[in-house]
């Protein structure tokens, strides 16, 4: 596993466990080629990011989930995933988890900046990164919550 | 609400950005964007993307991110004129086209940015397809969302910038 796939990993455990009391659990991870085709399902949370280490994270949440996590924060459930609180939520636990595979990146030498987190609901969103040489397709299971988390990242490392 | 210092930075963004496009498409596509509407008001509010759309991060002094939004049939023109062949619907050749051609257009304003005293990096693009995508960004102080109509063609795409300065 790159280095980078692992350091995302490790950055979703750690901002769940963190921010939510969570326990996240891997259940599949795919690189390159073997990552699935087919669109991110749901509500997408984003952050690009430049430097040293430059690309993009992508965390696709379905309305169930989005909603459980935001009503564990707030401790009100929302009524949908169109509330305010839910799409602020899923922004800042990406902007997290981004902001920690960042750190660890840069304690090798790839530091980046982070672009603000966009949120983005559609059918059958399908991201490319023709020009990343390393990608990643990260399936998560959050057993509390009965749950699945997909996070998808693309990189590349500037010498 | 930006300071008068920043709202200058944001109508200067707002030129680089419109040089940036018509310099883009007169060196890669010949064409001439018509420019149609025009929010004045900056104002961040969620927006929609068309099918198609090369997205580039910055970081630095400004932080962001810039959309090249097109709609497929667009995307097939583009690639027609500048790779000299018809790429079918949702061909890997129409993401890459559009990806460059967004490379491009943020690496426009990046040196623009940069030559006025707003270093900024860039990340790799992404092409996000999909249809109805709806998106809006948190933390973010100013958006710029400019249409454009290409008339020789009978198109029309979007170029979207969000983001704050430091």
């Amino acid at each position: 596993m790159h280095f980078v796939c692992d350091f995302t990993q490790k950055a979703v455990v750690a901002v769940y466990d963190t921010m939510l009391n969570l326990k996240v659990e891997p259940v599949s991870h795919s690189e390159g080629a073997a990552i699935p085709q087919g669109g991110l399902v749901g509500m997408v949370g984003s952050v690009s990011f430049a430097g040293k280490i430059t690309g993009a994270l992508y965390m696709t949440y379905n309305e169930s989930l989005a909603c459980k996590l935001t009503e564990r924060l707030i401790g009100a459930k929302p009524k949908s995933w169109s509330e305010p609180e839910v799409t602020d939520l899923i922004g800042e636990i990406t902007n997290m988890v981004s902001g920690d595979m960042k750190r660890r990146t840069a304690e090798l030498g790839y530091n980046g900046l982070l672009a603000p987190p966009l949120i983005m609901q559609g059918d059958n969103i399908v991201v490319e990164s023709k020009d990343a040489p390393i990608s990643a397709d990260n399936i998560f299971r959050i057993p509390e919550l009965n749950e699945e988390l997909r996070v998808r990242v693309f990189a590349k490392l500037e010498p | 609400m930006a300071t008068i210092a920043q709202q200058s930075r944001i109508e200067q963004l707002d030129t680089f950005v419109l040089e940036s496009i018509k310099d883009l498409f007169a060196t890669m596509l010949n064409w001439t964007p018509v420019p149609g509407g025009h929010s004045r008001d900056f104002e961040p509010h969620p927006f929609e993307l068309n099918e198609v759309n090369g997205c580039i991060g910055f970081g630095g002094a400004m932080t962001g991110s810039i959309f090249l939004s097109c709609p497929e049939s667009l995307t097939m023109a583009m690639a027609r004129t500048i790779l000299g062949h018809d790429y079918p619907h949702g061909s890997r050749e129409l993401s890459d086209v559009v990806g460059e051609l967004t490379n491009m257009l943020a690496g426009g304003c990046k040196s623009r940015l940069c030559d006025h005293d707003c270093p900024v990096v860039m990340s790799i693009p992404n092409v996000i397809r999909g249809k109805l995508i709806r998106a809006a960004s948190k933390d973010v102080k100013f958006m710029l969302q400019h249409e454009f109509a290409l008339p020789i063609i009978g198109e029309s795409f979007k170029v979207i910038t969000l983001g704050k300065f430091e």
